[in-house]
């Protein structure tokens, strides 16, 4: 088993920005542990999200390479990406990324549904990972009908559903309170410990680092580690 | 794995469909009202009219759809449910569209068929077009 998961080197993305290119990310050069929790902060517009979509399959870099779980993403077609976002990264956008329309267990069960997994065995998946997040008494409830943080949590259900090596997070606090932040922060430690899952978080938070097992910073596209005293 | 299969692209359009799309049921309404309309009236509304009708509803019905169907689509692609089994479901759920419109009409005259399915070809196009900018959007 490789202890590092995710290996950028010299990864540059740019976006057409009308006649002109903009460049996001800078030669960006990082390396993430099996079940390690790391703090990426950055204020907006620094390139953070677009650092999550590039190692999430969502984009490609203009120039350098992505490794993740031992696969190189500039190698894979559109349907390869689709299965590594389906079984080893999870993404959870800023805007949680569910489907308010359906019930919390139908979001989570979607992924499920996805990878073939037989009936029974995703009532039992699904009911486990409602305990863990403790929204088992919401299972039936439509997601319009729920809080923010508990919206954040069903985000993070279905993100860990699919028991992935790697969980990303963009912004997961943004639309919290401090009380409810700290939850969802605690509730990230205790997946890297439970699952041994990587996680990656992006905010502009600089007190969501106190949660983190290291912590880096983006500016102007291009990142750093940080120590503790910086933040 | 089969990782596009039938079965999948069912389900998904089960839970498109599940979504509370307003589109789907003011389609039906749509079509309901004009084939009912074409029936009592025995052909008065003629299938030209009806296509001058129902093709720009059949559009438009969809933008009002917009937010949900795109909320759909960007969960569909975080997921990682692949870019073929999202336009099997896309195929799919233009055929349930076509299915319905087809009800009311059938029943008068086989030719009118051609209308669902102008429409339908419309909806097709517009869902697809939607799904490819969101998955360069994504």
């Amino acid at each position: 088993m490789l202890d590092l998961i995710v290996v950028l080197r010299d990864v540059w993305k740019s976006y057409k920005v009308g006649q002109s290119r903009v460049t996001v990310l800078r030669n960006v050069n990082a390396r993430f542990k099996r079940g390690e929790i790391v703090g990426i902060h950055g204020p907006s517009g620094s390139g953070k999200t677009t650092l999550l979509k590039l190692i999430a399959g969502l984009e490609r870099p203009d120039r350098g390479e992505i490794i993740v779980d031992g696969y190189n993403l500039n190698m894979l077609d559109d349907l390869g990406l689709a299965m590594i976002r389906n079984t080893i990264v999870s993404y959870i956008p800023q805007d949680y990324g569910l489907i308010e329309g359906l019930s919390v267990k139908d979001n989570i069960e979607l992924p499920l549904l996805l990878s073939g997994m037989p009936g029974d065995e995703r009532e039992r998946k699904i009911d486990e990972i409602l305990d863990y997040i403790g929204l088992r008494e919401k299972k039936h409830v439509k997601v319009s009908r729920l809080s923010s943080g508990e919206k954040q949590r069903v985000a993070i259900a279905r993100a860990l559903v699919t028991t992935p090596s790697v969980l990303l997070a963009d912004e997961p606090t943004a639309n919290l309170d401090w009380k409810n932040a700290v939850r969802v922060a605690e509730l990230f430690r205790s997946i890297r410990k439970d699952f041994k899952t990587t996680v990656i978080i992006v905010t502009h938070d600089p007190r969501l680092l106190d949660f983190m097992d290291r912590s880096m910073t983006i500016v102007s596209g291009t990142l750093k580690e940080i120590s503790p005293t910086q933040v | 794995m089969s990782y596009v299969s039938i079965n999948n692209a069912l389900a998904l359009v089960t839970y498109i469909l599940r979504n509370e799309c307003k589109s789907m049921y003011v389609t039906l309404l749509v079509a309901f009202t004009l084939g009912v309309l074409n029936y009592v009236t025995m052909g008065v509304v003629e299938h030209t009219l009806l296509l001058i009708a129902l093709v720009p509803t059949s559009a438009s019905i969809i933008n009002t759809d917009k937010e949900r169907i795109t909320q759909v689509f960007r969960f569909l692609i975080i997921i990682g449910a692949s870019p073929q089994l999202i336009k099997y479901a896309i195929l799919l759920l233009s055929l349930t569209y076509s299915v319905i419109f087809a009800i009311p009409y059938i029943v008068i005259n086989v030719s009118s068929f051609l209308i669902a399915l102008i429409a339908v070809l419309i909806i097709y196009i517009t869902l697809l077009s939607m799904y490819f900018r969101i998955a360069r959007r994504s």
